[in-house]
C-alpha cells in the first residue's frame, strides 16, 4: 500500500492504519482457510462414522457389537483432528470462528451420543447395553475436547451444540424404532419410546429463544408420537406385553 | 403485572429470569404449575441446569442488545450536535464551543455508563460470543468520536485510541476532559497510586481496577472475602473500527454539503482546486468544504485499496464502500453546482441555513 503515502495528503491518514487493517483481514482469511482445511478432514471421519452407524437399522442386535467396534478407528482419527482444530482455534477468540465448525462439531457429538446409546462404549468386561444417554461431559471425554466452557476463551463443545446432537439422535432413534420391528426386535421400540419421552420432558423445560434449536426442539413431539404409534401397533397385536412399557418413573 | 387470581411467588432474587417477551409458546411448566405435577424423569435435573444456563445467556444477550441500541441512539445525538458546527476552516484548532461540548458530554456520559454496565457481560468468552450484539453500538460510537476527532484534528482516529474510548474503563477520564481533544492522553487523572512509567493501557486498567477495589473493600482493607473482579475492557475489533470509519464518511459528506451551501462562493473555491498540487501551500487555507472534499477523496482511495475478503465483514464493507463512493460523488456534485450556478448569484450571497453551533473561528 505504498501509494497511500502519496494519498495521505497533509497527513490525514496515517498509512499505518490501513496497512494494519489489511494485515488483519489477510490474517483472518488465512485462519479461515486453515480451519476449513481441518474441517474437511473432520467431515470425512464423521461420514465414515455415520456410514457405520446407519447400518444399525439393518443389523440384528446380536451382531451390533462387531459393527460398533468397526467405527472405533474413525472415532480415533476424529479425536486426532479435533485436537488439531483445538490447537488452531484456541489461538483466536472462540466465537469469532465458531460458525465455521459448529455443524461439524454437532455431527461429531451426534456420532458419540448415538454410538453411546447403542452401547458402543460399554466397558469390555460388561455386556453391551442400549439406552444410555451420554452426558455432555462424557461426550467431551470421547471427543477429547473441553465442554460447555463458561469463562476462558478456548475451543470447546457448547451446550447448544450438544443439545442439537441430542435432537439428531432422537430423530435417528425414531427411525430405528420402526426398523427394529422389521428386524423382529419388539423390545427396543419400547426402550426408545421411554427414552425419547424422557428427553422430550427435558427439552420442555428449556426456554429456547427463537433460533434453530427452538425449531428443532419443537419437532421432538412428532418423534415422540411416531415412536408411540409403533409401540401402540405392537401392543394392539399383542406382540409386546404392554405392562413392560409401564416402567415406573425413576 | 396484572393481578391474576392466584399470586405466585416469583422468586425475586436479584432481577431473576423474568421473561416479558410476548413470544409464542408460554412455557407450560411454569404457567400450569398448580394443575400439573412437576415433571419427572431421569433427565429433569440435568435439563433444569441447562435451562438456567440458557436463561443466563439469553438475559445477557438481551442486556447487551439493549445497551447497544442505547449507545447507538446517544451516539447519533453526538453526531447531530457536531453537524451543527459551522467552522470556516478545518480542523477546528480552537476546540469545540462550550455549548456543544456540554451537550456532547451529556450523551457521552450515558454511553460510558452503558459501556461500564455491560462490561461484566463481555468478559472472556462472552466478549467474542456477544460481539455481534454489541457491535452496532460500538460502530456508531466510533462514528461519533471519529467524526469529532476528524473535525478537531483533521485526522482519522487510530484504532488504539478508538479502542480506548469503547473499552468501558475510561469513562471518568473521557468525561473529565473538558476539551475533548484526544491527541494527548492526560493520564495523570487516571493513575492515582499505580506505579508510573508503564504502558498507557496497563495504567488505564490499573486505575479502573483500583476503583472497583474501593467499592468492594470494607474498612478491613484488602481482607474482604468478596471476590474482586478485575474487568477487562471491551475489545474493539478491527472490523467494527473500519465499519465505524466507513459510516463516518457519510457524516463528512453531510457536513460538506451543508458547508458548500453556507460558504460564499469566493471563499468556497479560495484556491484553485482543479489543478492544485496538494503539497504546494498556496498561502490561503482551504475552505471547510474544500478540505472535506479532499479528505473524502483520500479516504475513498484508501478504502478502495483494501481487499476485504469474503467474510461477513467483507460483505458489510463492500456495501458500505458503495455508499461511501456515492457520498464522495454527492459532494463533488455540490461543488459542481456551485461553480456552474454559483456565478449567477449576487456577490456574497449565502444560503440561509441556521448556523446553530456557531463558528469556531
Amino acid at each position: 500500500m505504498a501509494e497511500l503515502n502519496d494519498l495521505a495528503v497533509e497527513g490525514m491518514i496515517d498509512p499505518e492504519i490501513f496497512k494494519q487493517v489489511q494485515n488483519d483481514i489477510d490474517e483472518d482469511v488465512r485462519v479461515r482457510d486453515e480451519i476449513r482445511g481441518l474441517l474437511k478432514e473432520l467431515d470425512k471421519q464423521e461420514r465414515s462414522i455415520q456410514s457405520v452407524l446407519s447400518r444399525v437399522h439393518a443389523v440384528p442386535a446380536s451382531s451390533l457389537g462387531a459393527l460398533l467396534a468397526s467405527a472405533q478407528p474413525s472415532f480415533e482419527k476424529q479425536r486426532g483432528i479435533l485436537k488439531e482444530l483445538e490447537g488452531v482455534a484456541s489461538k483466536y477468540p472462540y466465537y469469532k470462528y465458531n460458525g465455521l465448525w459448529t455443524r461439524e462439531i454437532q455431527a461429531a457429538s451426534y456420532g458419540i451420543v448415538l454410538a453411546g446409546w447403542l452401547g458402543a462404549f460399554t466397558p469390555e468386561n460388561e455386556e453391551r447395553k442400549e439406552g444410555n444417554l451420554m452426558t455432555i461431559k462424557e461426550v467431551g471425554e470421547k471427543l477429547g475436547i473441553p465442554v460447555n466452557v463458561k469463562e476462558s476463551d478456548v475451543f470447546h463443545l457448547t451446550l447448544e451444540e450438544y443439545l442439537h446432537s441430542l435432537i439428531s439422535m432422537i430423530e435417528e432413534l425414531t427411525r430405528l424404532a420402526v426398523n427394529s420391528v422389521t428386524l423382529g426386535d419388539y423390545q427396543r421400540p419400547m426402550l426408545i419410546s421411554r427414552f425419547v419421552k424422557d428427553l422430550h420432558a427435558g427439552f420442555q423445560l428449556l426456554n429456547l429463544k427463537n433460533d434453530s434449536l427452538r425449531r428443532r426442539g419443537d419437532g421432538i413431539k412428532y418423534n415422540v408420537k411416531k415412536v408411540e404409534d409403533v409401540v401402540y401397533d405392537l401392543a394392539l397385536r399383542k406382540l409386546i406385553n404392554q405392562s413392560d412399557n409401564q416402567v415406573p418413573p425413576s | 403485572m396484572p393481578p391474576t387470581g392466584s399470586k405466585r411467588p416469583f422468586s425475586g432474587s436479584g432481577g431473576g429470569h423474568h421473561h416479558h417477551r410476548s413470544g409464542p409458546k408460554p412455557q407450560s411448566h411454569n404457567a400450569q404449575h398448580q394443575q400439573q405435577q412437576a415433571p419427572t424423569g431421569p433427565y429433569i435435573s440435568t435439563f433444569t441446569e441447562f435451562r438456567n444456563e440458557l436463561d443466563d445467556h439469553q438475559d445477557r444477550r438481551e442486556r447487551i442488545i439493549k445497551a447497544s441500541r442505547d449507545i447507538t441512539a446517544a451516539s447519533k445525538k453526538i453526531i447531530f450536535t457536531l453537524q451543527r458546527l459551522r467552522p470556516t476552516t478545518l480542523p477546528i484548532t480552537t476546540g469545540l464551543p462550550n455549548n456543544i461540548t456540554t451537550e456532547i458530554s451529556q450523551y457521552e456520559s450515558k454511553i460510558q455508563d452503558l459501556l461500564t454496565f455491560v462490561l461484566p457481560d463481555l468478559q472472556d468468552l462472552n466478549g467474542s460470543r456477544w460481539q455481534r450484539q454489541i457491535s452496532p453500538g460500538l460502530q456508531e460510537y466510533i462514528e461519533a468520536i471519529g467524526f469529532r476527532h476528524y473535525l478537531l484534528t483533521g485526522k482519522i482516529i487510530e484504532w488504539e485510541e478508538a479502542g480506548w474510548y469503547v473499552s468501558g474503563l475510561n469513562g471518568d477520564e473521557i468525561l473529565g476532559r473538558k476539551k475533548t481533544d484526544d491527541s494527548g492522553n492526560g493520564d495523570k487523572d487516571a493513575v492515582v497510586d499505580g506505579g508510573d512509567g508503564g504502558k498507557e493501557d496497563v495504567e488505564m486498567t490499573d486505575a479502573a481496577s483500583t476503583q472497583k477495589t474501593e467499592l468492594l473493600t470494607t474498612k478491613d482493607g484488602e481482607e474482604t472475602k468478596e471476590e474482586k473482579r478485575i474487568f477487562k475492557g471491551i475489545q474493539l475489533s478491527r472490523e467494527d473500527y473500519v465499519l465505524g470509519l466507513f459510516d463516518m464518511t457519510g457524516e463528512m459528506m453531510r457536513f460538506a454539503i451543508t458547508s458548500v451551501a453556507t460558504t460564499p462562493l469566493a471563499q468556497l473555491l479560495g484556491t484553485t482546486t482543479t489543478t492544485t498540487d496538494p503539497a504546494g501551500e498556496k498561502g490561503r487555507k482551504k475552505s471547510t468544504p474544500q478540505r472535506l472534499l479532499q479528505d473524502l477523496r483520500t479516504l475513498r482511495s484508501a478504502f478502495e485499496g483494501l481487499d476485504m475478503g469474503f467474510s461477513a465483514f467483507g460483505r458489510d464493507a463492500e456495501k458500505k464502500l458503495q455508499v461511501m463512493q456515492d457520498s464522495v460523488q454527492k459532494v463533488e456534485y455540490a461543488f459542481y453546482g456551485m461553480v456552474v450556478r454559483g456565478s449567477e448569484r449576487p456577490e456574497g450571497w449565502v444560503a440561509e441555513i441556521e448556523a446553530g453551533g456557531g463558528d469556531a473561528e
